[in-house]
């Protein structure tokens, strides 16, 4: 009877009617805090907690975000038989956005890779030098799917940068924009199986 | 009676007259209260009343600044309007 429906048999499982919709919130926070879960009792390192000495940071309407991979594939070829299977390294994981809020100065400075930034009220100063390559953060990425019941998901990644800036655009009579990539390396300090982040989903409906 | 009713009042003005408790010595020393910074950024302020100058090299830093200046020096903020359902991001926050 199987034939009849096209379903196979035995064991199956399968996806969720449940589609997300809209970017995640961005936050992102130096490397040195640690994350909120060190690890969780899981074992996973994830989740942000802003402190005195590394505040946690919000992008402020951002679009066009999407989770892109940098991965490195090479074919297993045998001349005699063909390709045998694939051969795949992450090199590392994006999240690329653009940016339409450019204050206060002292994040846009962050992400932009320019000075610390010098407040000094009325002013705030900003210095284009060259970049702090040992600067590296933390991204914490939400979504929630289901405002009513919390459910959320959340993108963490444990070592980025800022990279690949795109044009500045001075648009007239719609916002500046800036298109960026949140770059995440491979963290050595964290477990093989989580080296550049962690997907969490909390669904107290779904999962129980 | 007049001796009388003058040693009622005697003894009223006795009963009005607290005597303050014994206060140490001032010396006219400003009191510090200790401020940390909130942002990632070198700050620079003058102290509102004192006029004295502080600086916070970074976020995290803590700078002891004269308790007349304080008060003000907690107001002071950097934007208008936060994002994401934020609150203001105040400069500093009290050390306790």
């Amino acid at each position: 009877m199987a034939l009849t429906t096209g379903t196979p048999l035995g064991n199956t499982s399968s996806q969720e009617e449940l589609y997300l919709d809209g970017a995640p919130y961005i936050y992102y926070q130096d490397y040195n805090a640690d994350p909120l879960n060190n690890p969780d009792g899981d074992g996973y390192y994830w989740g942000m907690s802003g402190t005195t000495s590394y505040p946690a940071k919000a992008l402020a309407c951002v679009t066009d975000v999407s989770f892109m991979q940098g991965v490195e594939s090479n074919d297993i070829r045998c001349d005699t038989v063909g390709v045998k299977g694939t051969i795949q390294r992450r090199n590392y994981v994006d999240i690329q956005f653009t940016l339409q809020t450019f204050m206060p100065l002292s994040i846009f400075s962050e992400i932009a890779g320019f000075s610390a930034a010098d407040v000094s009220a009325p002013t705030e100063k900003v210095g284009i030098g060259n970049y702090n390559n040992n600067q590296f953060w933390m991204v914490y990425a939400p979504n929630v799917y289901d405002a009513d019941s919390g459910d959320l998901l959340i993108i963490h990644l444990h070592k980025a940068q800022f990279v690949e800036p795109g044009d500045l655009a001075f648009n007239y009579g719609s916002p500046w924009t800036q298109t960026f990539t949140l770059r995440a390396y491979a963290d050595d300090t964290k477990p093989d199986t989580q080296r550049f982040g962690v997907f969490v989903r909390s669904d107290a409906s779904a999962i129980t | 009676m007049a001796s009388k009713r003058t040693s009622d009042d005697e003894r009223e003005l006795e009963e009005e007259v607290v005597v303050a408790k014994e206060q140490p010595a001032s010396y006219n020393k400003s009191r510090t209260v200790k401020l940390v910074s909130m942002i990632s950024a070198r700050i620079r302020l003058d102290g509102p009343n004192s006029g004295k100058r502080y600086t916070w090299e970074r976020a995290g830093a803590v700078v002891a600044v004269n308790e007349e200046d304080a008060e003000l020096l907690l107001q002071k903020k950097l934007g208008e309007k936060p994002c994401c359902g934020g609150s203001p991001n105040y400069l500093f926050s009290i050390v306790e």
